[in-house]
C-alpha cells in the first residue's frame, strides 16, 4: 500500500471535530467520480479530510483524476493499493489511515448535499457522548434527477435487523470503528450493515438527522437502483443479522425474507402461558356473504393457527351475549376457556382491565371479536418477541374483509393518529418495505396487541377515561414514556373486520382532545415521518384548494370558449 | 396475578349458569368464571386505575410546561419586538427630520384647529 504524500489537512476550526470522508474508489465513470469530490470540497464546513483510496483501477483516468484533486486541496489524501482488494479492504484503509476523530462514508459515486458535514458536526458538538449518527438519503436518477427520499424513522434496532435502513450519510466515532475491529472481511456488500450493528451494540448515543445529507446514484446493477442487483450481498446481510443475534443474546434465526430485506424468525419458549383477552357481546354479521358469530370464530382461528399448549381464553361479555354463544365457545375451547360477566355500560377499556385482573397467564394477548386468524404461528410469532425486556408491546398486520391492509402500526402525525397503510393491496410492499419487516412504531391497536403481563400493570392498564376510541393509542404513549419499544410485526396476519362488531366507530371531538391534552399535539411522527397517508399540512390543504380553483377556473374558460363557438351566450349555462 | 387471587367458579352465578351448564352437556367440561364483585379484584383494579391517573397527569404535566416555555417564549421575543419598536419610534422622534418636519405642520395644524 501507498499513502500518497500530502500536505497536512487544515486543522478543523477551533473546539470542532475533524470529519475523515473515506471514500474506496474502483473504476467508477470519471464524471461521476468528479461529482462525488467536488460535493465534498463544497461542503460549508471546512474541517474535514477526504480520504480516497484507489483501489487498483485499471482505468488510468481514475488515478490521474484523483492526483489532481489532492494537488488541488491539500485536505484530500489519496492511498493507492497495489492491488484490488475489494470494498472492505480498501475502506479499512481508509479507516486504519484516518486522522478524524469521525468517519464519514462516501461511495465514489454519490454526493452529500452542501451542509452535510456542518448537520452532522453540530450534532456531535451537541452530545458529547456521540458514537454514531444517521440521516435521511435520495436518489440520482441516470439523468441525474433527484427523488425517492427515505425519512428514516428514529433509532430503531428491529428494523435495522430486518433491513439496513441507516445506510447513508453513516457517521462513526472512528475510535469505536477501530475498537470493533472496522469492516469484516466476508461481509462484501453488506459490511456497512454489519458494522452499523457491531458499532450500535457499543455505542453511547446514537442520532437521527432527519435530513437529505446524502444522494445515492442510481446505476445499472447498483444497490441503489435495483434491490435484486447483488444476491451476495443478502446473504452477507443475513450472516450480519445473525451474529448480531447471537451477541446481543436474542434467540432467533435471520431469514432473507425478500429482496432488500430479512425476516427474523423468533421461538416461543412452551413454558409461556398465554391469555387471550377477548372482550364481546357475542354479536353475529355478515363477513364474505355468511352470518357468523363473530366471537366464536376469532376464538376458534385463534387456536386452530397455533400450536402453543398453554392457552387461556378469557372472554369478557356482556349480558346480552346469546347463551349458545357461550356454550360454541366452551366447546371450541374446553377447560382452556374462562368467563368473565360484564354487567356495566359499555367500556372496551374497563372490560380489558378486568379480563386481565381475572387471567392466569404471564403473556397476554388483548384479542377483537371481529378478529379471523389468518397465518399459522400467529401467536408463536407475535409473543416471541417479549422475551427481550425493552419490547413493551408488539401488534399483528391487520386486514380488511376485502383482503387490504387495516393496520401495520399507528403513526402519530399532524394532530391525527392514523393507520398508515390502510387500505393498501396485500402483499403490497409499502415504501422501504414498511409492510415486510418488523419495525418500531409509535403504537399498534389494541385489536391485536401482545405484552407481558407485568408491562400491562405497570402503566395501568387501558384508561377507562376513553371508553371507545383512543384507548390503545393512549396506551401506547403510556408504554412509551414507560421506555418500551412497540413492535408491528409482519409475520402474523389476521382479518380485522372493524366496525362490523359495533355500529359506530366514528371518533368524537372530546376524545381528541383529551388525547391531545394528554400527550400533546401530534406533529410528525418519530418512526414513520412520511407515508402514503400522511394527514395534510395546512399549506398543503391550501394548496390543493387553490387547484380546484384553477381547474374549475379553466372550466369557466373551456365553458366561456366553447360557448361562443356553439353561439350560446356565456353564463347561461345549462 | 395468580390463581389463587382470583375467584373462580363453575358458573355458580346464575347470570351464567344456563349457558354453562348447557356447555358442559355437550362438551362434558365446565367454563370457569371469574365474577368481579370480588374484593381484591376490584382492589386490584382501583390500583390500577390510579396508575393510569398518575401517568395521565404526570403527562398533562410535561404537556403544559412545554406550553409554558413556548408561549415565555413567545412572550420574550414579543417584549422584544415592542422595545425594538418603541426605540425605532423613539429615535425617529428625536431626529432631525421629525423636528423640522412638527415645526412645519404644527402652525398648519393649529390652524385647522
Amino acid at each position: 500500500m501507498t499513502v500518497e504524500s500530502a500536505p497536512v489537512a487544515d486543522e478543523a476550526p477551533d473546539g470542532w471535530p475533524l470529519i475523515s470522508v473515506v471514500t474506496p474508489v474502483y473504476d467508477p465513470p470519471i464524471a461521476v467520480l468528479t461529482e462525488a469530490i467536488e460535493s465534498v470540497l463544497a461542503q460549508t464546513f471546512g474541517g474535514w479530510e477526504l480520504l480516497l483510496i484507489d483501489d487498483g483501477s485499471t482505468d488510468p483516468k481514475v488515478r490521474e483524476t484523483l492526483g489532481s484533486y489532492a494537488a488541488r486541496d491539500g485536505r484530500i489524501r489519496v492511498i493507492e493499493r497495489a492491488s484490488n482488494g475489494h470494498i472492505v479492504a480498501a475502506s479499512n484503509d481508509g479507516v486504519d489511515a484516518a486522522r478524524g476523530e469521525f468517519l464519514a462514508l462516501l461511495d465514489h459515486d454519490d454526493t452529500l448535499a452542501p451542509h452535510a458535514l456542518a448537520r452532522n458536526v453540530k450534532v456531535i458538538a451537541e452530545h458529547e457522548d456521540i458514537d454514531y449518527i444517521y440521516s435521511d438519503e435520495d436518489h440520482i436518477d441516470e439523468q441525474g434527477r433527484y427523488g425517492h427520499p427515505f425519512a428514516k424513522p428514529i433509532w430503531s434496532p428491529e428494523r435495522l435487523r430486518s433491513q439496513n435502513y441507516c445506510c447513508h450519510l453513516s457517521v462513526f466515532r472512528t475510535a469505536l470503528v477501530r475498537a470493533v475491529g472496522r469492516f469484516r472481511e466476508g461481509f462484501d456488500g453488506s459490511q456497512d450493515h454489519d458494522l452499523i450493528l457491531r458499532v450500535s451494540e457499543r455505542s453511547r448515543r446514537i442520532v437521527h438527522i432527519p435530513e437529505v445529507l446524502y444522494h445515492w446514484r442510481e446505476v445499472t446493477g447498483s444497490a441503489a437502483g435495483d434491490a435484486e442487483a447483488k444476491p451476495y450481498a443478502l446473504e452477507a446481510g443475513r450472516r450480519a443479522v445473525q451474529e448480531h443475534l447471537e451477541r446481543v443474546g436474542i434467540a432467533g434465526a435471520a431469514e432473507i425474507g425478500g429482496p432488500g430485506h430479512l425476516r427474523i424468525h423468533r421461538p416461543l419458549p412452551g413454558a409461556r402461558r398465554i391469555s387471550l383477552i377477548i372482550p364481546t357481546i357475542g354479536s353475529s354479521a355478515l363477513v364474505w356473504g355468511r352470518e357468523r358469530v363473530l366471537v366464536v370464530e376469532a376464538v376458534r382461528s385463534a387456536l386452530e393457527r397455533t400450536r402453543h399448549v398453554d392457552i387461556e381464553v378469557v372472554v369478557v361479555y356482556d349480558e346480552p351475549t346469546p347463551a349458545p354463544v357461550l356454550d360454541e365457545l366452551a366447546d371450541i375451547a374446553g377447560d382452556r376457556l374462562l368467563l368473565v360477566p360484564f354487567r356495566e355500560p359499555f367500556n372496551y377499556s374497563r372490560k380489558i382491565n378486568f379480563g386481565v385482573l381475572a387471567s392466569s397467564g404471564d403473556r397476554v394477548v388483548l384479542l377483537n371479536d371481529d378478529t379471523q386468524v389468518r397465518t399459522d404461528d400467529w401467536l408463536e410469532d407475535l409473543v416471541a418477541p417479549l422475551e427481550e425486556p425493552d419490547v413493551g408491546m408488539t401488534g399483528a398486520k391487520l386486514f380488511f374483509s376485502s383482503n387490504t391492509v387495516q393496520h401495520a402500526g399507528i403513526a402519530c402525525s399532524r394532530g391525527f393518529y392514523i393507520h398508515p397503510w390502510a387500505t393498501a393491496p396485500a402483499g403490497e410492499p409499502g415504501n422501504f418495505a414498511g409492510l415486510l419487516i418488523n419495525r418500531e412504531v409509535s403504537g399498534v391497536t389494541g385489536a391485536c396487541a401482545a405484552l407481558r403481563r407485568e408491562v400491562f400493570l405497570e402503566v395501568g392498564g387501558l384508561t377507562e377515561n376513553l371508553p371507545e376510541a383512543f384507548n390503545d393509542v393512549d396506551f401506547s404513549y403510556k408504554l412509551r414514556t414507560a421506555g418500551y419499544r412497540i413492535l408491528a410485526l409482519a409475520q402474523p396476519e389476521l382479518f380485522h373486520f372493524e366496525t362490523l362488531s359495533r355500529e359506530s366507530k366514528l371518533v368524537k371531538d372530546w376524545e381528541y382532545d383529551y388525547i391531545r391534552a394528554r400527550w400533546g399535539y401530534p406533529v410528525r411522527d418519530d418512526y414513520l415521518p412520511a407515508y402514503p397517508n400522511l394527514p395534510k399540512t395546512k399549506a398543503e390543504r391550501d394548496h390543493e384548494r387553490l387547484e380546484r380553483l384553477k381547474s374549475s377556473a379553466d372550466l369557466g374558460e373551456w365553458w366561456r370558449t366553447t360557448s361562443q363557438l356553439m353561439g350560446t351566450p356565456v353564463g347561461t349555462g345549462r | 396475578m395468580t390463581q389463587h387471587d382470583r375467584v373462580i367458579s363453575n358458573s355458580s352465578d346464575p347470570s351464567t349458569s344456563a349457558s354453562t351448564n348447557s356447555a358442559a352437556a355437550t362438551s362434558g367440561t365446565q367454563p370457569r368464571t371469574v365474577e368481579l364483585h370480588d374484593d381484591r379484584i376490584l382492589a386490584r383494579h382501583a390500583e390500577l386505575v390510579a396508575i393510569d391517573n398518575v401517568m395521565g397527569l404526570e403527562a398533562r404535566v410535561v404537556e403544559l410546561s412545554n406550553l409554558l416555555i413556548s408561549a415565555r417564549e413567545r412572550a420574550r421575543k414579543l417584549r422584544e419586538r415592542v422595545e425594538e419598536l418603541e426605540s425605532e419610534l423613539a429615535a425617529t422622534r428625536s431626529s432631525r427630520t421629525w423636528k423640522v418636519g412638527r415645526a412645519v405642520t404644527r402652525p398648519l395644524s393649529r390652524l385647522r384647529g
